[in-house]
């Protein structure tokens, strides 16, 4: 008992309600992964605990549960990552797992040293379903940048009328090599929600990249 | 914990009530209700089966003066569930914790004590042995 109120200190609390809050986060995240490269931005925003954003945290607790093996990206100092972890598990129930091909979600909060997608779980052709969703923190999101500044990539597919241009910030350089081999695996492969404080914006399997 | 759990509603009321300075709190889990399975085995050590499905009522929360309360008890009474997790984080506060183990959690341990004791002294009145007597013919 003694253990289990010292493991509880330094927890927050979760949504402010449970039910329509979960309700608001999980109808965003649809949107936002049925519209690949355009913003949406949050509206419950639960405490978070750091280096995590507002809305990385609100997706979390409306995602996971105990079904859905979570995998922290490492290199946190050990009380930040340890309260993180706590902190999900207390709300979600959800397992943290250290291998990224064992996890349903994945919490990037550096994505400059991100894993290669390849590292994640990419479904199996029976059950594409199966893959890992990851949520990737970046420095900014900016939708219809000008493509003649360079800046941004050009996504097409479904969800997208003709052509949407998308400039992330904060990537390593051989993201968007690696998202076109993902996309090449289709009906396998990883999705993936980029947040950028409140926002976010998904880019599904299913979007097809021009750099 | 297990005493909190299952003291009676109005008597945490009532001693809440006593309470000199009560404080404030903050939810980190509101109270919320949900089933778990009961498992039993047979015959107390044979192959387990599910016995059924009994109502949980749990939540956490944090006093003003920082310390963490747990509580999960059986049924579904949301305003049991929050005292209970009060008391367990005024028990951990040293100033209190004297005082409260003597004034109600034994207090409270030995009332249930003699409703325990109360109930199976009832069902025992009322056990039937059955036995049958021997026949002569098969002698």
């Amino acid at each position: 008992m003694t253990a289990m109120l010292k493991a509880a200190d330094g927890l927050l609390h979760g949504f402010a309600d449970a039910v329509f809050d979960s309700q608001s986060v999980f109808r965003s995240v649809l949107d936002a992964l049925a519209h690949p490269g355009s913003v949406y931005q949050l509206a419950p925003q639960p405490p978070s605990p750091a280096p995590l954003a507002q809305a990385s945290t609100a997706i979390c607790l409306a995602l996971l549960d105990y079904e859905t093996p979570l995998w922290l990206q490492p290199g946190l100092p050990e009380a930040q990552q340890q309260l993180i972890a706590r902190h999900l598990r207390f709300h979600c129930g959800c397992p943290v797992v250290t291998e990224p091909q064992q996890a349903r979600f994945a919490l990037i909060h550096a994505a400059a040293v991100m894993p290669a997608l390849s590292c994640f779980h990419q479904g199996e052709i029976e059950y594409p379903d199966r893959s890992a969703t990851l949520i990737v923190q970046v420095a900014g999101l900016n939708v219809d940048v000008d493509a003649n500044a360079g800046d941004g990539v050009t996504l097409r597919g479904p969800g997208i009328r003709s052509s949407v241009r998308l400039a992330v910030d904060g990537l390593p350089a051989e993201f968007w090599r690696q998202w076109a081999d993902n996309t090449k695996l289709f009906p396998c492969g990883v999705d993936l929600i980029f947040v950028a404080g409140k926002h976010i914006a998904g880019l599904p399997r299913t979007t097809l990249v021009e750099s | 914990m297990a005493v909190l759990a299952r003291a009676d509603l109005h008597e945490l009321e009532t001693a809440w009530g006593h309470l000199a300075v009560p404080p404030g709190h903050t939810w980190l889990r509101r109270p919320e209700t949900g089933l778990v399975m009961l498992r039993a085995r047979i015959g107390g050590s044979g192959a387990k089966f599910n016995l059924g499905e009994a109502s949980v009522t749990r939540c956490t929360l944090r006093t003003d003066t920082g310390l963490t309360g747990v509580a999960y008890l059986l049924g579904r009474s949301h305003r049991h569930a929050e005292l209970a997790a009060l008391f367990d984080a005024l028990l951990q506060d040293e100033t209190r914790h004297a005082e409260l183990q003597r004034g109600l959690i034994e207090r409270l341990a030995a009332a249930q004590a003699t409703r325990r004791d109360a109930a199976s002294r009832k069902a025992a009145a009322t056990k039937v042995d059955f036995y049958t007597i021997v026949r002569g013919e098969s002698l």
